[in-house]
Parts: C-alpha cells; structure tokens; sequence
C-alpha cells in the first residue's frame, strides 16, 4: 500500500523544507530500521492475499502492495488518488449506482509493477476472484466471501469494463461496502492469471511470490528476508511518487518492547510503532526522540455473559427462529451490568494499566471516530451508587460482607454474589485491569475470581462454548474505521458452534434494526448516519454488553536523526520515501 | 568400531519410536485441536471447519491417526472435493476419489508448517546453522575457559583460585538465565553500549548482504557469554574432581619423583588423563545446550532452531512442534553417541565389545 | 545452567562411601555420622538458616500480613511504584499499588511450594520404579525392567526443558498440574540411581535370607531394599529443589508459568521487568530472593553430599 501521488513532493516541499533543500539522491538517506516483538518476524507470506500477520500488514500491505482504494493521513478515511497524502491506493475515483448496490472504481493508468507491467483491472480483479475462490489458501476470505456463503453485504461479482474502470456489485447496500472494495491488489501476471472463470488460484499456494516477491509496487522491494531475524528492504530506483532517499526499510525481530525501547534509544532502531506504555514519558522526555501521539483504535472491555452458561445455545436455529438463551444468574439482570459500570474506576485503571496513555470510552464507539456521540459522557465511577443500584436490584450486603441474593431476579434467594473473570495471559495490560476490577468489586461486597488462562483456552470458553460469566478482552477497529460493529452484536454472531463474536448472546432487537439502518442510510452521508449511532450508544449504556473500558493511545517514535518523520495515525510510513536519516 | 556404531545405532530405533509415541500423545492431549488452529477467524463456518476436520482425519481414532503420521494416507482414498467443498462427481454421478498425499515421517514428510505453509522440517533445518554457531561456541568456550580454570584450581587446591572459582560456579549456576541476559543487555548494549543488544546480523546485511567478521564477532560475544556460563561452571568443576584424582595415582608421583618440572607434570600427564571423564558428559551436555539455548535465543533475538520450536509451540503450529521434538530428540541421540565413541577413542582401556 | 540435567551423573554418587568396617566409623550409622561432619560444616549451616528463616517467613505470610496490616491482594491506586520503605510498604508496592513484601512472602509458598512439592514427587516416582526395576532386573519378570528402561531412554532423549515447554504451552497447566508435570519429567536420574543400587543390594545375604523365609518381594522391597539405600536418594534432594525453583523462574519468563494474579517469584520478576525504570526494587527483590534461595539450596545440597562422603568431599572441599 504505498501509493502517494505526483504532487506528493510538492507538497512536501511546502510541508518540510528541509527534504528538498538538502536534496539527497536516491538511498542516500541511510536506512529505516523498525522492531517488531509480535513474536518471531515470521512473515506468513509476502503475497498480500495470502497472509495477515503483524509482518504481513507492515511489510506486504504497507510497503509492497498497493490497495485498490487508499486512504488519506489528513482525513484518516477512503481518498482518491491525487488528495493530498493519499497513501496506498490505486482508484483516482468511485462512484455508486443510485440503489448503492454498484461501485464503479477508475484505476490510475500511471502505475507499473516493478517488472514494468502495468496495473489495470485485471489484476483487481485477480485479487477478489483469489480471495473468494478459497483456494488461495487465505485468512482474509471470510472477510470478502460471496454472498452465496452468507454474508448479506459480501460483493457478488466484479467485473472489468475497461483497463482502468472495474465494477463491483453487491447484494445488498451497507455502507461499510468502501471497506471490502478496498482490499490489497497482487499482479495477476505473476501467476499467469487470463479472467478466466475456470482459472484455478491454488497455483497462488506454495508459489515463489510468498517467500521472494519478484514484483511489487512500493518505494522498496524485499532485499533479505530471514525468517526469525529481520525483513530488509532496498530502495527502488523508479517509484513514480518521487525519490525514494531511505537506503532500506529493516524489520528486525526484537524480543520484547522491554529490549524494543532500549535497542531504539541505543540508536539500534530508529522508528517505533506503539513503544511500551510504561517508557512513552521517558521517550517524550528524551531529546533524541521525536513521539507523535494519538487516540488509538484497539479498545479493551469487560463482556458480561447475559444468557446462561450451564446452556448455550446459538440465538436461532436452522429455521431462524429464536432460541430460548436462559438467563445468566447474575448479568441476566440488566440493572446488575449498568451497576457495575458505575463500580469500576475506568479513570484509575487507565493510569495504572497504561500509565494514563489511553482514551476512556463512553460506550462502544472509540473516541476518535466520526460517529462517536461528543456529548455522551463516560459513566463516572461511584461505587455508593453502584452499591445502591445492586441492593435495588435484590442483591443486598450480607452480614459476611459479601452480597447475596435476596429478591433479585434470577438468581437463587441466598446466592452469593461471586463470579469468574478471565483474560488471556502474558498481556501485561489485561492482567492489571482484571486484578483492579477484582479488587474494587470486592469492595462493594462481590467475589470475583480472576485468573489469566491461555489465549486459545480462552477463546475456546467465551466465543467457542459460551460457559463463561464475564471476561476482559480488546477489540481493534479496522483502518479506516466504520462505525458498523453488527459483527460483534448481531444475532447471527451469537454463534458459538462458529465462534461468534457475540459471546455475550446481547440480543437486542431495537439495536440490531438501529445499526442495520445506520448501515444503509442512502447515501451513506456520515452526518446522518452519526445521528443513528448516537441513539445506539446512548442504548449501549443503558443495556450494556460490556463494561466500557478505553482505548489505548497510539505513538509513533522516531530518532532525531530522522528527518521529514511526520506520522499521521494509522499511516505513519505515508511520507517514508522521503525520510532523511543521518548516518 | 564399525559394528559398535551399529549397535548402538540399532538401539536406537526403539528409543525413536517411543519419542514419536510421546511426542504424538501430547499433540493428542493438549486442549484444541488443528482444525481450531487452522479455521481460527470470525467467519469461519461450521461447514469448513467439519471439512477441514475431514481433510485432516482427525475424527479417527487416535492410534489410526498416530499410524498415518508415521507412514503416511498416499495408500488411502479420500474424496475429492472442489473449491466450495462440496464432493466432486464423475459423469454417472459417481463422488471421485483421489489418494492422499502425505508420505509420513518415516520417509521424511512432517507434513506442511500452519503458519509459514512450508514443510515443516525445512523450517527447522534453516535455523540449525544459527543454532551451532551459538552452541559450538559456548561448549568450546566452556571447556576453553572450564578445564584450564579446573586443573588450576586441582594444583592450587585450597587456595584462594580455589575458592574463588568454586563459588562463582555456584552462584552462577543460581541465577536465572534470562536474568543474567538482560543484566548483560541492559549494562553492554544499552548503558554502555559497546555491543548490539540482540540479532545475528547488523542491519545493513538485511538491505546490502555485507557484513564483517567484525561485526559477526560483535553479534556473538553477549549470547556465548550468557549461553557458556553454565558450562564453565559445570566442566571447571568436573576437571577438578577429575585432575586431582590423577594427581593422586601413582604415575603422578612417579614422573614427580623422577623430577619433571610442576607445570609439565600438571598440564601434560595429568591433564591429559583427566579429560577423559569429561568426554562422557558432553553427550548428555547436549539436551542442556538445547535447553538453556531457547532462553538465551529468545533474550537476543538469535534465529536458531530452539526458538523457531517455541514460536511454533506458542502459535499452535501443530506439524513443526512435532518435527521439532524428533530433531531435536534424533540430535540428542548422536550427541550421545558421539561422545561414547570419544570416550572410547581417547580412552584405550576401554574396548568395544 | 543446563536446567533440569543437573544429576548427569550416573553413577552412585556415593559410590564410594565410608566402608562399614573402617575404624573410625565403626558401629556408628551412616546418618549419625553424616550429621556429625555437617554440625562442623559452617557454611552449609549458614545456608541452611537463611532457608529456613525464608520458608517460616513464607508459612507465616497470613499471619505477617495480618500484623502488617497489608494484604498481598488489595490495590492501592493512588499508592503504585512506592519506593521501599515508605509507610507500611517494607519493601515498597508494584505497579497497582500492591505490598511487595507480602506479596513476596505469598510468592514464596508457591514458587518453594511448587518446587519443594515436585522434587519430592519424582522422588517416590523415581524411587519406587528403581526398586521395582532393579528388584526385576534380569529375572522371570525381566520386561518390567526393559520397559522402564526404554521409557527412560526415550525421556532422556528429548532435552527436558524443550519438552517441559512443549508441554506446559500446549496444556496451560495449573499450579497442581504443574508440579505433576515438573515431576514426570524429572525422576529418572533417581530411578537410575536407586535401580543401580538395588541391583547390589539384592544379591546380599540379607535379601537371600528374607526371600528364603518367604518374605514377598514388595515386602523385601520396600522394607528391606529401600531403607538401605535411602541415603543416596535424599542427597540430592536440595540441589533438585533448587533447579526446579530456576524452571519455574525460566517458565514465566516465557509466561508459560504460574499464571498471574497468583504470586510466584518468577513471575513478580517477568511482571516487573516490564517497568523496571519505573521501580527497579520490583525487579531486584524478587530476582535476589531467587539467586539467594537457589544458591543456599546449592550449598546445602554440596554440604549433605559432602557429609555423607567425605572422600569426595575432600577433592570438591
């Protein structure tokens, strides 16, 4: 994803004088060099089709492959190619049919794959037809699947109408349709690829293109990839968007961001993409560190199971009729959810969990987005009125200082008020929050037992069986980000035969119609589909789901020695071709 | 010699066999299965999970399984199925059926890696070079800096040398690996900076292919420290004992009543004849090199085969765990042969029968 | 460091313990002597207190945090990184605000209960299969020492760490587990010992007798063999609990240990270093309480060997 446009450099030259005046030719610039801890950097496959690995969406989506739409730094959303920034696409436009079922996408004729290929249609539609054939071996088709598979906003077909003009249709109008059209695009020639409709995409599996990807368009080309050690790239002699300085972009493998932060003041690494939490005032504080900060989009949450665990049950049968969820004991009673939001101090935990360096939600919707309500204040926390709350409903102190059940609603009278909260281990982060939570609720008389379980464990008990009575996870939104979350509440994701995102079996008919119109506004007009998603967060406070935690900030760390570093969050590598780098 | 090696080699078979037993029966036993691993995504259907369950065969009973992954399903049918996973059928309607293509580790097919889509044993066989540059190095600097310091401290015996070395091999003994790395990390690569903080490589050989011995050298002096520790303690202890055994046998005395010089006596006769235990534990020194070797790995980013396992084991990637467990196993094995062999070369009392 | 390999040796180590019909030692039991050189062994009664003083202080971690008035489980939010020493905070908080010295204490009993709990378990396991084979070796019931072998074989053949790591990630243990999975890996070097010894026992008078009286082999195994050769299995008791205290320490770091918010040393340590330039006595507390437990486990365990081997004691010493 690396597209920028030709009046790139212009507006660099407006943006950093710096860039131009000291005017270094191509590699000059000494080299950009990134750690990643994500584990081993064992990138799954350098073809942006076949892989969505941490490595995979740096290395292969961000540096060698371009997306059919890009997107702007400036506006953080879908932009045409010649905005200012765009990074990453190849559309210069798209228009939608009147019944907002057909994209048409104009394509840039000015691109060349490194082997000197144009980029036209074919290769768009080579992408999507790989995706949805499922036989290219990818993670990434459930994201895109035909409709035939069950996924009402899935595109239906593709079509080519000339070299740079494709079409996409879908099944059914959703606003978040930018969002499957934008997708990363791999040169069909590569993989001989004609339109054929019986062209066979298992060619693409075991194929050269995943360990040493000959052709790529982006301002560098893999150079050494070894796998467990680093990623190097060098720079390309012809990228059309202007001199590529940077003598390479390295990925090297780091263990921890313990070691990441020392090796990056050390002068090992020179740019950082989220630093440890417990460094960034250290970083700020140090002046050979330039930190650009902003409202991150991974936001982590406490899910109630609503339905009752001894029985989970799929939200509707085979027939789409409803099933019978049960109740959980205790947050089967939606007065108990909305009275622990009040028990939880989100404004402490934040300090503690990430030393502050976090964004409180008010509900599910992350701060920075567009359709997030401005007005909707977080709940504060009050443990007296938490306290209150739960005696109203039915669960009153006991002599023994812990709450029982005495007329609450589904509980048995004399329960106690006691429950399990698990989150997955080795993740600091998570681990802080549940032993706050705990410890707060024990406060008010309620016993939690927290414990931190293997993440496949985990997973395997909440969206797998359902069995669970409440846990702390994290959500990340995608990039650019919808407001459309009908993936994680709809009645089809409380699923848990196929690990719906809905563990909590929140069914609540009123909020699925709400974000089902907010998707298919007419016109997708942000304005007045904000207005619906608005309503929907004022109901997710009210019939909380979740405890509403927050959202960990972003930063981006450059050296000093980095010059024309001007990160913009989500695409701090927009303007990397002309980053200067001292030696 | 030849018909020893046989043997031993012959013995080993049964030995081969219950690691796979072993090393199967923990894939068995671990909660999830590869079809969790595989269809892990949020829309993945029912249905592809039931198909790749097929696919798999792992709805067999256990010991079929356990048989397939030794000798291989290219003598089984399974049906064909087309993209959608739907069973394909001939003109009479007739569902086809293909055979099955795996060939079983026992002609050398561990099957193909979840996470990298390549054969599982390639995965693991790239690293062994990192990994015995990192281990030779340890073990020679071990026993480069262990049986001088043992022998030493057997002449000296009593004294301070004495002392010193004896408890500096238990305190080190008693510190955590992973702590002493990131002690040596944060004081030589971060406060002091005189060496690189982790890697093999500088950064420039990723991006130009060129790197100096120099450099190399650099990369390898933290990891070889942290990694050998533990063998100059174990072998300069061992020699110890070992030396002043031979310093009391009669030879000994001999040569010093016939008035050879200390130095000649002490580094020639005996130390020469007390190396000979030493050969026997550097077999079994191999499994702990393997050991100690992921943690030092891990600290300093070195790309070698314990690591390369311990992603694998962490990502769930079911085929190179359990390559990685029979490699590392069939290394243990010849460590241990080698070093009986050496034990029997060096030492001309004993004979092979 | 050779985790978990610490027993290479083979043999007895007590191979050449005191012959019964020397002079100086003569009437006197193997115990009684031993005890009798290690009362003159200071440093090894040196470490053998610090020990002590650090598991009463762990057994009464209830009672002290009750005194103290802290709990190792309550946060403070307003009270995170305290320095040591401030207030009621000993030896200062962590990072929510938690007392590190009872949490220290509490840390203790699991990373010295696992430890301690574990190495006496593959101690019967590996004891009670020794005897077994040993007893069996070369008999009517031959296989069951060929197959105690061949699963021996097998064990050593995968480096212990790797295949405890493979284990623990795979199955997530609990503490309980973990201890039975620490336990499983870690019993054959006993086995080996005691079978050897077993097998010279069984050809003495003795044993003949008893058999010839009509003793029954579980009988002449465990009430005649075991207490004869008992010295030489408790010898290396220390040294194993101390190398068990380093895997559990090695395990969180890889976070495959004890899972937090339960305490244990090597976690508190992995969890701390995190933040270390925030409050480097979270990092430097627990990692010492490792080095020093370790270390006096090791020179306890030299001690012991030493005093019921004098002879070899006189070469290490």
């Amino acid at each position: 994803m690396k597209k920028t446009l030709i009046v790139l450099m212009l507006v660099l030259s407006l943006v950093m004088p710096l860039a131009v005046t000291q005017a270094q030719g191509p590699g000059e610039g000494g080299p950009v060099v990134e750690g990643n801890f994500s584990g081993s950097v064992n990138i799954g496959s350098f073809n942006p089709l076949r892989s969505n690995d941490t490595a995979a969406g740096r290395i292969a989506d961000d540096l060698l492959f371009p997306d059919v739409i890009g997107a702007s730094p400036f506006t953080q959303y879908y932009a045409r190619v010649g905005e200012e920034g765009v990074y990453g696409g190849l559309a210069t436009d798209w228009t939608v049919s009147e019944d907002g079922l057909t994209y048409t996408v104009t394509l840039r004729q000015d691109a060349v794959w490194s082997d000197g290929t144009p980029i036209t249609a074919l290769d768009v539609k080579f992408s999507f037809e790989a995706i949805a054939s499922g036989a290219a071996d990818t993670p990434l088709t459930g994201y895109i699947n035909y409709v035939e598979d069950g996924n009402p906003t899935g595109i239906s077909e593709v079509t080519i109408i000339d070299d740079y003009t494709v079409e996409f249709k879908f099944e059914t109008a959703a606003c978040t349709a930018l969002g499957l059209i934008g997708y990363d695009v791999a040169p069909a020639h590569v993989f001989g690829y004609d339109g054929s409709p019986e062209f066979d995409f298992s060619i693409m599996v075991d194929h050269p293109m995943d360990t040493d990807p000959e052709v790529v368009f982006g301002p560098f080309e893999v150079a050494r990839f070894a796998s467990g050690e680093a990623i190097g790239l060098s720079p390309v002699e012809s990228w059309p968007e202007g001199v590529v300085i940077p003598s390479g972009y390295v990925y090297r493998d780091v263990p921890d961001q313990t070691v990441e932060v020392e090796q990056f003041l050390a002068g090992e690494l020179n740019f950082m993409d989220g630093p440890s939490v417990a460094r960034r005032d250290d970083l700020r504080a140090d002046a050979n560190t330039v930190v650009a900060d902003f409202p991150g989009n991974a936001w982590d949450f406490m899910a109630f199971n609503l339905a009752d665990p001894d029985n989970p049950q799929p939200a509707v049968d085979e027939n789409g009729d409803p099933i019978d969820q049960g109740h959980h004991p205790i947050f089967g009673d939606v007065r108990v959810r909305r009275a622990l939001q009040y028990a939880v101090d989100v404004e402490g935990i934040l300090e503690a969990a990430v030393f502050g360096e976090g964004t409180q939600m008010a509900a599910n919707t992350i701060p920075t987005s567009w359709a997030a309500d401005p007005n909707l204040a977080p709940i504060p926390y009050d443990p007296v009125k938490a306290g209150e709350m739960l005696d109203e409903a039915g669960w009153p102190l006991g002599d023994n200082g812990v709450r029982t059940c005495q007329g609450c609603m589904y509980a048995e009278e004399g329960t106690p008020f006691a429950f399990e909260l698990i989150t997955n281990q080795g993740n600091t982060r998570r681990e802080a929050i549940g032993v706050i939570i705990q410890d707060q609720l024990y406060e008010l008389g309620i016993d939690v037992d927290f414990q931190a379980i293997d993440f496949q464990t985990l997973i395997d008990t909440t969206y797998g069986a359902q069995t669970f009575d409440a846990f702390i996870l994290g959500w990340r939104e995608g990039f650019p980000s919808d407001p459309d979350q009908l993936q994680l509440f709809s009645t089809s994701s409380d699923d848990p035969a196929n690990q719906g995102s809905n563990a909590s079996s929140y069914n609540n008919p009123e909020m699925i119609d709400l974000m089902i119109k907010a998707n298919t506004v007419p016109g997708c007009d942000p304005q007045a589909r904000a207005e619906i998603y608005y309503e929907i967060q004022k109901m997710m406070q009210e019939d909380p789901p979740y405890i509403w935690l927050f959202a960990q900030n972003l930063m981006y760390a450059a050296r000093v020695e980095v010059e024309g570093f001007a990160a913009e969050p989500n695409l701090p590598l927009w303007n990397v071709h002309a980053w200067q780098i001292a030696q | 010699m030849r018909q020893y090696i046989f043997r031993r080699l012959l013995q080993a078979i049964p030995t081969l066999f219950g690691i796979t037993i072993l090393s199967y029966a923990i894939v068995v036993a671990a909660p999830g299965n590869p079809v969790a691993t595989l269809a892990f995504g949020p829309r993945t259907t029912q249905a592809q999970k039931v198909q790749l369950a097929e696919q798999l065969g792992i709805n067999d009973p256990v010991y079929k399984q356990y048989i397939r992954w030794l000798v291989g399903n290219d003598w089984q049918s399974f049906r064909t199925l087309d993209r959608r996973g739907n069973p394909v059928r001939d003109a009479d309607g007739n569902i086809e059926y293909e055979n099955g293509t795996q060939r079983g580790i026992l002609r050398g097919d561990f099957g193909t890696s979840f996470v990298s889509k390549k054969p599982a044993m390639d995965v693991l066989v790239g690293k062994i070079p990192a990994t015995l540059e990192l281990g030779g190095l340890a073990l020679l600097f071990g026993l480069g800096l262990g049986l001088p310091i043992g022998v030493l401290a057997a002449v000296w015996r009593g004294g301070w040398f004495d002392n010193i070395t004896r408890v500096m091999a238990v305190v080190f003994n008693a510190v955590p690996v992973f702590w002493l790395g990131l002690l040596l990390l944060l004081i030589f690569g971060s406060q002091l900076g005189w060496l690189p903080m982790g890697g093999r490589y500088p950064t420039n050989y990723f991006i130009t292919g060129e790197v100096t011995v120099r450099e190399r050298v650099e990369h390898l002096i933290l990891p070889v420290a942290v990694l050998s520790t533990g063998y100059v303690a174990v072998f300069s202890r061992l020699m110890r004992a070992s030396t002043l055994d031979v310093l009391s046998q009669d030879y000994i005395r001999t040569a010093q009543a016939k008035g050879l010089r200390g130095r000649q006596v002490y580094f020639v006769h005996a130390a020469r004849n007390a190396m000979i235990p030493i050969a026997t534990i550097l077999g079994p020194a191999i499994p702990g090199l393997i050991g100690g070797a992921l943690i030092t790995e891990t600290i300093f980013s070195w790309p070698g085969v314990a690591r390369t396992a311990f992603t694998a084991v962490l990502t769930q990637d079911y085929p190179v765990i359990m390559a990685s467990v029979i490699l590392v196993s069939l290394a243990t094995i010849i460590g241990y042969l080698l070093s009986d062999i050496l034990y029997a070369l060096i030492d001309p009392r004993i004979r092979l029968s | 460091m050779t985790i978990l390999e610490p027993t290479a040796v083979d043999q007895n180590p007590l191979a050449n313990v005191v012959d019964l019909s020397n002079e100086e030692t003569f009437g006197k039991s193997l115990f009684a002597l031993a005890l009798g050189r290690l009362r003159r062994d200071y440093l090894t009664l040196f470490a053998l207190t610090v020990l002590l003083i650090l598991i009463i202080l762990s057994l009464l971690a209830p009672v002290i945090s009750d005194v103290l008035d802290v709990s190792y489980r309550r946060i403070g939010l307003d009270n995170t990184f305290q320095k040591i020493g401030i207030q009621k905070h000993f030896l200062g908080t962590d990072d929510v605000g938690r007392d590190q010295f009872v949490r220290l204490l509490y840390g203790g009993r699991v990373s010295l209960g696992i430890a301690v709990s574990a190495a006496l378990l593959s101690l019967v396991i590996g004891t009670s299969l020794g005897v077994i084979a040993g007893f069996y070796q070369g008999g009517r019931f031959r296989f069951v020492d060929d197959v105690m072998m061949w699963l021996i074989i097998t064990l050593n053949s995968i480096p212990t760490f790797f295949l405890l790591l493979v284990i623990t990630a795979m199955l997530s243990p609990s503490v309980g587990t973990l201890i039975l999975i620490l336990a499983f890996l870690s019993w054959t070097g006993t086995m080996r010992l005691v079978r050897g010894e077993t097998l010279s026992q069984r050809g003495r008078e003795y044993i003949v007798a008893a058999s010839a009286i009509g003793a029954s082999p579980l009988r002449i195994m465990f009430l005649h063999i075991l207490p004869n050769i008992f010295s030489i299995i408790v010898v290396n008791l220390a040294s194993d609990i101390g190398v068990l205290i380093l895997v559990e320490a090695a395990l969180s770091y890889l976070n495959l240990g004890v899972r937090p918010p339960t305490p244990s040393w090597g976690n508190m340590l992995t969890n701390a270093q995190t933040f270390f330039t925030k409050g480097v006595h979270l990092v430097i507390c627990p990692g010492s309480l490792i080095v020093i437990t370790v270390l006096c486990l090791f020179l306890v365990g030299d001690g012991v060997r030493d005093a019921f081997d004098p002879q070899a004691a006189k070469k290490v010493a």
